[in-house]
C-alpha cells in the first residue's frame, strides 16, 4: 500500500524526536533518510506479514506500528531458531562457514537497530547459501539466511560427519579455507549415488563416472528443449526420492535443495560433454 | 527516497507565529523583529538548512537561539536580525560537526559563552575558530 508523504513525514518526525531524545530540533539529511527508510521498511515488513486480524486498511501510523511489531517478532523468532540450530551446528572444518554462523550472525543480533535502522543488515553473510537474497535486507535477509543454514544443517547432520568431511576433502583438499557452499557438494554426491543406484557405502570407480556420463548424455547434449527438461525432471525425481527416504519428505528442505538443480544440471551436461566429470563431482 | 524530495515540503507558518510571539520576551532588551525581518529569517533558515543538508521538525532552532542570545552585550536593535541570521548558520555548522546526538541547548550555551567571552561579538571568529574549544571544554 502506498502512503502519501504527508502521512509519512510525521512518523519520521516522531522517530527523529525519539532518536534525539527531544533535544535536537534538526537532523542531517542522511539521518532523515535513514529514518524514513526505517519507517518504510517496517511498513513493508508488516504488509508482507499480512494484515492484522479484523483490519482491512491501516493508516500510515497503524501500518508502521504493526510493522515494527512484526520486525520485533521476526527478530525474536529468528534468534530462537538460530540458538536451537547452534546447539548441533557443524562447520565440517570449513572456516568461512564456522565464522559466519558462530560470529557474524550473533553480531547481527547484537547490533541490529530495530527502531532506527531496521533496514540495515550489518553483516556480509560471507558463507553463500543456495537461496538468493537479492533485494532483501535487515531481518528479512537474516531470517531467510538463518532458515537456509538450519536446512543445510538438517541435511548434513543426517549423514556421518566422517562421510561429509571425506566428500569435501575429495572434492577439494583445501576446502577448509574456501568460500563456497559445502552443502551442495555433498548434495550432488548423494544425487549421483541415486542416479547410479549406488549405496553410500559403495566406493566409487572410474566406471561409475563413465556410467554417469552416459546417463547424462542419454538426455542429450544438444539444445533440444525436450531432452533438457528430461534431465531436469530426472534430477527432480532423484531429489524427491532423497528427501522422501532420508528426510521424511521435508518440503522446506526439498525446496531449498531444488535451488541447486538448475546449476547441477548445467554442470552435469558440460562435464559430460567435455568428459571432465571427475573434476566436478565426487561420487 | 531522496531527502530533498520530501524535506523541501516542510511548512513554516508555525515558525512565523512563534517568532512574532518571541518579540514579547525580547522587547525588554530592545530587540524586536519586524514581519519583514521574520520573513527574511525564515527564508535564510530554509536556504541554510538546504545548504547544510539538514531538516528541522517542529518549531526549529530560532526561538531557542533568540532566547539564548537576546541578552548579549553585542546585539543591538540595528544588528539584531542579521546577527541572528549568522548565528543560525553557525549553529547548523556546529551541529553538523558535532553530530545529531549533541543536544541543541548544549551547543547554544557553548556558542553564547564563546561569543561573549572569547569572540567579543566577532561572528567570523566564532565561526572559524571557536569549535576547537568544544573539545577542550569537554575535557
Amino acid at each position: 500500500m502506498n502512503y502519501q508523504l504527508e502521512e509519512l513525514v510525521p512518523l519520521v518526525a516522531a522517530l527523529a524526536d525519539k532518536y534525539t531524545m527531544n533535544e535536537s530540533t534538526s537532523i542531517s539529511y542522511t539521518k532523515a533518510n535513514q529514518l524514513m527508510e526505517a519507517v518504510l521498511y517496517c511498513i513493508d515488513v508488516g504488509e508482507h506479514s499480512g494484515l492484522p486480524i479484523g483490519k482491512q486498511k491501516l493508516s500510515a501510523q497503524e501500518a508502521y506500528k504493526y510493522g515494527y511489531e512484526c520486525v520485533f517478532n521476526k527478530v525474536k523468532e529468528s534468534q530462537k531458531r538460530y540458538n536451537e540450530m547452534l546447539l548441533t551446528f557443524h562447520a565440517y572444518g570449513n572456516e568461512n562457514y564456522k565464522l559466519t554462523v558462530e560470529q557474524a550472525i550473533p553480531g547481527f543480533f547484537h547490533y541490529y537497530d530495530i527502531r532506527y535502522a531496521p533496514q540495515e543488515t550489518g553483516i556480509t553473510m560471507d558463507y553463500p547459501i543456495l537461496t538468493s537474497l537479492y533485494g532483501e535486507c535487515g531481518i528479512q535477509a537474516i531470517s531467510k539466511y538463518v532458515d537456509a543454514i538450519c536446512l543445510e544443517q538438517k541435511f548434513l547432520n543426517a549423514l556421518p560427519e566422517a562421510y561429509v568431511r571425506q566428500i569435501l576433502y575429495q572434492f577439494d583438499s583445501d576446502y577448509a579455507s574456501q568460500y563456497y557452499n559445502i552443502c551442495n557438494i555433498v548434495f550432488r554426491n548423494l544425487m549421483c549415488h541415486i542416479m547410479l543406484g549406488k549405496s553410500l557405502e559403495e566406493t566409487s570407480t572410474k566406471e561409475d563416472y563413465e556410467k554417469l556420463r552416459k546417463i547424462v548424455l542419454f538426455f542429450g547434449n544438444d539444445s533440444s528443449v525436450r531432452k533438457k527438461r528430461s534431465l531436469n525432471e530426472n534430477l527432480q525425481q532423484c531429489l524427491t526420492v532423497l528427501v522422501d527416504n532420508a528426510y521424511k519428505g521435508d518440503v522446506a528442505l526439498e525446496q531449498y535443495l531444488r535451488n541447486d538443480l538448475k546449476n547441477f544440471a548445467t554442470e552435469l551436461r558440460l562435464t559430460a560433454k567435455y568428459n571432465s566429470m571427475e573434476n566436478a563431482f565426487v561420487i | 527516497m531522496e531527502a530533498r524530495d520530501w524535506l523541501e515540503h516542510m511548512q513554516d507558518g508555525q515558525q512565523k507565529r512563534l517568532l512574532l510571539e518571541m518579540n514579547a520576551a525580547t522587547i525588554e532588551y530592545g530587540l524586536v523583529l519586524s514581519k519583514e525581518e521574520i520573513e527574511m529569517l525564515l527564508q535564510e533558515r530554509k536556504n541554510e538548512l538546504k545548504r547544510q543538508q539538514r531538516v528541522e521538525f517542529g518549531e526549529g532552532i530560532l526561538p531557542k537561539l533568540i532566547m539564548e542570545f537576546c541578552n548579549s552585550a553585542y546585539i543591538y536593535a540595528d544588528n539584531y536580525a542579521e546577527t541572528i541570521v549568522r548565528l543560525q548558520a553557525i549553529f547548523y555548522t556546529f551541529k553538523n560537526e558535532l553530530g545529531d546526538e549533541i543536544p541543541d541547548t548544549e551547543i547554544l550555551q557553548f556558542m553564547y559563552a564563546q561569543y561573549e567571552q572569547f569572540c567579543g561579538g566577532d561572528l567570523d571568529y566564532l565561526e572559524s575558530a571557536c569549535l576547537e574549544n568544544w573539545e577542550w571544554r569537554q575535557e
